[in-house]
């Protein structure tokens, strides 16, 4: 492909133009693909990235040049804008990274982006996850409860460094082993911290549920304990969907039917 | 965010004897590898030697995975020379100047300008002013905390009043200092760029001091202080651990 399709700056004028030379010049700067058009964002990451940096940047020099955001800029009228905010304007649009203009697809995207944008998507406190579901009924001191939240943040502060050490290495399996005994010992912690284990899985389950805190801690310390707890309050029933013609669930094409399993217990 | 050393000569023998690659490798490597380039080691040579100090740092850092990192950070760090400046000088013109700006955030934020523009010009001088750092590090290292949207509206007040220029792109968010002044006596001399706000503030007074430990300026908060935060935390583990 010749670069002058898709490179502004390869189209110059030799030394001593012709009419023709400039016609042409003219014509192939008119004609030029020097930017993909703004739908593409959604196909090229780099063009999304270029885009929002573009966007972003912009907005912040227009509050910066003339004490207004971008918004407001665009929406005066044209009479009541200063040469300068002309100026900016005329410069902010001829410069923008991806193409703007009317083409079919450009007008399709910009009427599903405002389809998504007129829906707002209202998170209901009340659908928030029940963790009275997870817990059991026994209680925890104030003490146990401050000292396994003091182990807490040392078990994800050792997790931060233990996962920078491995974006510079393999893990291999003498790691695996490392990582085994630390959280045998953080387990052993815990332990001493809240003998009863009821009230040590509770202030767990609290500390890492109650705020949108990291699970990871919960999970590794009382893993079967929680999966346990789940199935005493079911029964020792599972529920799972199966993948059925007359299911009564459907879901991305398929139907499906929840069958339920009773797992053996102590 | 790149840390701003004056004295890069200094900072890599320390880091080589620490064998510290610091908080941020890249820059780390780059700053060693441009001090290996001003003692006039090739460029194989200066992998080599970059190689081995990341091997001194952490043994269990894969070289062949850093292989190419080295190679890019190398390349990139013979391009430009070792900084090393005394100090960064300003003057009492522009000290007047900037005090007599309306509230001390301005003042703050003005005076951090001010250093980085006069650093980019220590380092590149034609550099004529500008600052390219992001708003983010400016306003951190004016000890200024505000929203992006006051921080732009701020710098905005320092335009309408002359001390600061943009360029005409309307994506470029650089800013020209146009108060540099170095026609008239030093006022203050700035050797460490960390919490350039409070030593703003310390040089017209107030409760401010410089660490033990690691010379940092910070505010005072009690009558008997002798260290930063970071520094206290380090001592008192030390102070520990040796009971």
């Amino acid at each position: 492909m010749p670069r002058y399709w898709y490179d502004r700056m390869a189209n110059k004028l030799p030394d001593n133009p012709t009419e023709e030379d400039i016609a042409r010049r003219e014509l192939n700067l008119r004609i030029v693909a020097d930017r993909k058009p703004y739908f593409m964002r959604y196909i090229y990451p780099n063009i999304m990235s270029d885009y929002k940096k573009y966007i972003s940047n912009a907005r912040t020099k227009c509050i910066r040049t003339f004490g207004i955001t971008l918004d407001a800029l665009e929406s005066m009228d044209e009479s009541e804008q200063t040469e300068e905010q002309a100026d900016f304007l005329r410069r902010y649009y001829y410069r923008f990274p991806v193409g703007i203009h009317d083409c079919v697809m450009n007008k399709i995207c910009r009427r599903i982006e405002n389809e998504f944008d007129s829906r707002t998507f209202i998170y209901d406190a009340e659908d928030k996850f029940d963790i009275s579901i997870l817990k059991t009924d026994a209680e925890y001191t104030s003490f146990e409860f401050q000292s396994i939240m003091k182990i807490y943040k040392e078990f994800n502060d050792k997790l931060k460094e233990k996962s920078a050490s491995f974006t510079r290495k393999r893990k291999t399996d003498d790691d695996d082993m490392i990582e085994e005994i630390w959280m045998e010992n953080f387990r052993t912690e815990c332990a001493l911290v809240c003998p009863n284990e009821d009230a040590l899985y509770n202030a767990i389950i609290d500390i890492s549920y109650k705020k949108n805190w990291s699970k990871y801690f919960a999970w590794e310390m009382m893993g079967d304990y929680i999966i346990r707890t789940l199935l005493k309050r079911r029964n020792y029933t599972v529920s799972y969907p199966v993948e059925r013609e007359d299911g009564d669930i459907e879901y991305y094409g398929k139907r499906f039917a929840m069958l339920e399993l009773e797992v053996a217990h102590d | 965010m790149t840390e701003i050393i004056l004295n890069e000569k200094m900072w890599v023998e320390n880091r080589l004897k620490e064998r510290s690659l610091g908080n941020n490798t890249g820059d780390t490597l780059r700053r060693v590898a441009k001090y290996y380039a001003a003692q006039g080691y090739t460029e194989n040579e200066i992998v080599a030697k970059v190689e081995s100090f990341v091997e001194k740092c952490d043994n269990t850092i894969s070289i062949v995975k850093m292989q190419k990192f080295i190679h890019d950070v190398v390349k990139s760090a013979m391009k430009s020379n070792l900084i090393d400046i005394d100090s960064i000088n300003i003057t009492n013109a522009e000290m007047e100047m900037i005090h007599s700006l309306d509230g001390s955030m301005q003042e703050r934020v003005m005076f951090t300008l001010l250093c980085l523009a006069k650093y980019g010009d220590a380092v590149r001088p034609t550099n004529d002013g500008w600052v390219n750092n992001e708003s983010k590090q400016i306003f951190k290292l004016a000890n200024v905390v505000m929203t992006t949207m006051r921080q732009s509206l701020l710098i905005h007040n320092l335009m309408t009043k002359g001390y600061v220029s943009f360029s005409k792109a309307p994506d470029n968010v650089n800013i020209k200092v146009n108060i540099i002044n170095n026609d008239s006596d030093v006022a203050l001399r700035i050797v460490d760029f960390r919490n350039l706000g409070m030593q703003y503030m310390r040089y017209f007074g107030g409760k401010y001091m410089e660490c033990k430990e690691c010379g940092i300026v910070i505010r005072r908060t009690t009558n008997n202080q002798k260290y930063c935060k970071a520094c206290a935390k380090l001592i008192n583990v030390q102070k520990s651990s040796a009971n």
